[in-house]
C-alpha cells in the first residue's frame, strides 16, 4: 500500500485510481484518528482555497516565468471571483432570511443571543472604574399633563445631561459630572456608603439614601440603573427580546458608529409588551473580549420626556476608589450636610 | 445565522471531502444552505447545529452526484459516517486557528506563492500547472504536499506563538 499521507494529497489535487481510491478509503475507516488526520488537510485546503481567492483579489496577478512564457489570465480570475462573490452574496441573502424566519429564526438567533448576553454580563463585572460620555440624541415630550403643575415642574431645571461624564465602578460606585449652562459643574456621586451631591455655591449634600442623588439619571423610576450596569443588562433577559448583530447591521443611522469594524459586534434589546423603560437598548461590544464601547438607551422615560441617549466609553480603569467620595470633588472649606 | 457562520468551513470541508471541484462544491454549499433554510422548521435547538447541517449536506452531495452524472460517492457509507463524526467533533480552535494562514502564506517564497496561486485561486490540477511552470506533474503534486506540510507547521508556530503570548499577559 501507497503511503497514505501521500494518497490523502493526491486526493486533493487530481484523481485516484480505483485501487487508490480502495486503499484510501480502508485506511480511513481503520480509525477515527485517520478520519481526523483528513479532516484537519481538508480545512486547510479549504482555507487555502479562501485564503488564496483573498490575495488574488488583493494583488497585481504573478507571471509565470519565461520557460513557462504565459500570463496568468486575469479574466479567468475575476471570472471565478464574480462567482465566488456572487455564492457568498446568494448565501447572505438566503441567512439574512434564515434570520428572520420563525420559529427556527427566533429559537436560533434568541438562544445564541440570550447566550451572548450571559457572557457579556460574565465579563462586565469588574471592579475596574469606568468612565463614560453622555450625549443626548434627542428628547421628545411624553404626554404632557395639563392643570395643575407637578413638584418637578417647580423645581429649578436639572442641570443638562448632554456631555456629561459618568464614571462607574463595581459596588454602586459613581460620579456623575454635568455642565451647568454657566459652566460651572454640578457633580453627584456615590461611594457605596453614602450617595453625595456637590452643586455650585451650596453646601455638600450627603444622604445614607444610596438612591438619593443617583435619581437625576435617567432610568431609575423602572429599576434599569446606570449605575449598575451588571444589574440593568440582566434585567434585560428579562424585559426584552435580544439579538446580536455583526459588524454593525441595525436599523439606526448611529448604529454605524457603534460597530462598523468585523471585530465588533451589536447586541440589540427590544423591550417586550408590558415593561416599562427604553424602547431599546443596543450595546456595541468587542466580539473578542466582549468589552462594551458604547450603550445606546432610545426613548427612555425621564420625567416628561423621552430621551435617547448614548454612552460612549472614554476610559477604562483611571480612576480610583477616593474619586468617589465627595471630598474629591470639592474645596475642603466647602460645608457638608447630611441629610 | 452566528450558528452558520460558525458551521460554514466545516459544512464547505466536509462536503470538499467529496466534491473535489471546487466550483462544484460551492454548488453543493449553496444548495445545503438552501435546504438547511427550508428544514429550519425541523431544527431541534437541544442538538447541535453542526451534526444537525452535516446531515443536510450529505443528503446535498448524494442528489448533486445523482443528479449531475458525476462520479460515484469515492467512500462508502461507513467512512463517509467516520468523516461526519470527525468534522462534528472538531474544535472550533481548529478552525480559528487557521486564521494564522494568511501570515504563513505571505512567508512563502515567490514560486512557492505561484504555485499556491495557481493550485488554489486559478483552481489548476498539477498538470496543468506542470505546462505552464514546465514542471511534471508529479513533482507539482509532491511540492503541493510540502507546501501544505510548510503551512501546517507553520500555522502550528503561530498558534502556539499566540497561546503563549496570551498566557504571559495572563
Amino acid at each position: 500500500m501507497r503511503d497514505p499521507e501521500d494518497l490523502l494529497h493526491q486526493y486533493l489535487d487530481q484523481p485516484l485510481t480505483a485501487q487508490e481510491q480502495a486503499e484510501l478509503g480502508s485506511w480511513l475507516a481503520e480509525s477515527p484518528a485517520h478520519a481526523r488526520r483528513f479532516t484537519e488537510l481538508l480545512l486547510l485546503h479549504n482555507q487555502l482555497r479562501s485564503e488564496s481567492l483573498t490575495l488574488a483579489a488583493s494583488v497585481p496577478a504573478m507571471s509565470v516565468n519565461s520557460t513557462g512564457g504565459a500570463k496568468l489570465r486575469l479574466h479567468r480570475r475575476r471570472r471565478q471571483l464574480r462567482r465566488v462573490v456572487g455564492i457568498a452574496a446568494a448565501l447572505l441573502l438566503l441567512l439574512m432570511l434564515f434570520n428572520f424566519l420563525p420559529p427556527f429564526g427566533e429559537r436560533a438567533v434568541a438562544t445564541a443571543a440570550s447566550a451572548e448576553l450571559s457572557r457579556l454580563i460574565d465579563k462586565n463585572r469588574s471592579d475596574a472604574s469606568r468612565s463614560y460620555q453622555v450625549e443626548v440624541e434627542s428628547v421628545a415630550l411624553a404626554g404632557r399633563r395639563h392643570g395643575r403643575k407637578s413638584g418637578s415642574e417647580k423645581r429649578p431645571p436639572k442641570p443638562p445631561m448632554d456631555n456629561a461624564v459618568l464614571h462607574l465602578r463595581g459596588g454602586g460606585l459613581f460620579v456623575l459630572i454635568r455642565r451647568q449652562p454657566d459652566g460651572r459643574d454640578f457633580v453627584t456621586g456615590s461611594n457605596g456608603h453614602y450617595s453625595w451631591s456637590v452643586r455650585p455655591d451650596s453646601p455638600v449634600r450627603i444622604s445614607r439614601d444610596l438612591q438619593r442623588f443617583s435619581r437625576d439619571l435617567p432610568g431609575h423610576e423602572y429599576s434599569l440603573s446606570l449605575v449598575e450596569l451588571t444589574t440593568t443588562l440582566q434585567q434585560l433577559q428579562q424585559s426584552c427580546d435580544v439579538q446580536i448583530l455583526e459588524g454593525g447591521a441595525a436599523d439606526s443611522a448611529h448604529v454605524d458608529e457603534l460597530a462598523t469594524a468585523p471585530s465588533e459586534r451589536l447586541l440589540v434589546a427590544v423591550r417586550r409588551p408590558g415593561f416599562s423603560g427604553p424602547r431599546r437598548i443596543e450595546i456595541a461590544y468587542n466580539a473578542a473580549t466582549h468589552e462594551i464601547h458604547q450603550l445606546r438607551f432610545i426613548d427612555m422615560p425621564y420625567g416628561p420626556e423621552r430621551l435617547s441617549l448614548r454612552l460612549t466609553l472614554i476610559s477604562r480603569d483611571g480612576q480610583p476608589e477616593t474619586f468617589f467620595h465627595h471630598s474629591a470633588h470639592h474645596p475642603p472649606e466647602i460645608p457638608v450636610e447630611q441629610e | 445565522m452566528r450558528q452558520w457562520t460558525l458551521a460554514q468551513p466545516i459544512i464547505c470541508s466536509f462536503i470538499g471531502a467529496m466534491v473535489r471541484d471546487f466550483a462544484d462544491r460551492d454548488d453543493v454549499l449553496q444548495e445545503t444552505a438552501v435546504a438547511v433554510l427550508e428544514s429550519a422548521d425541523r431544527y431541534d435547538p437541544s442538538r447541535p447545529f453542526i451534526a444537525w447541517a452535516l446531515g443536510i449536506a450529505r443528503n446535498q452531495i448524494r442528489m448533486f452526484l445523482r443528479r449531475d452524472g458525476q462520479e460515484p460517492l469515492i467512500f462508502d457509507e461507513a467512512v463517509i459516517s467516520q468523516l461526519a463524526d470527525s468534522f462534528e467533533a472538531i474544535d472550533p480552535h481548529d478552525v480559528h486557528r487557521l486564521s494564522f494562514l494568511r501570515d504563513c502564506l505571505q512567508r512563502l517564497d515567490t514560486r512557492e506563492r505561484l504555485l499556491v496561486q495557481l493550485r488554489y485561486a486559478e483552481d489548476l490540477k498539477p498538470a496543468a500547472i506542470g505546462e505552464q511552470l514546465g514542471m511534471a506533474a508529479n513533482t507539482v503534486s509532491k511540492a503541493l504536499q510540502r507546501l501544505r506540510d510548510q503551512l501546517r507547521v507553520c500555522i502550528d508556530r503561530a498558534a502556539a506563538a499566540a497561546r503563549a503570548a496570551e498566557g504571559g499577559r495572563a
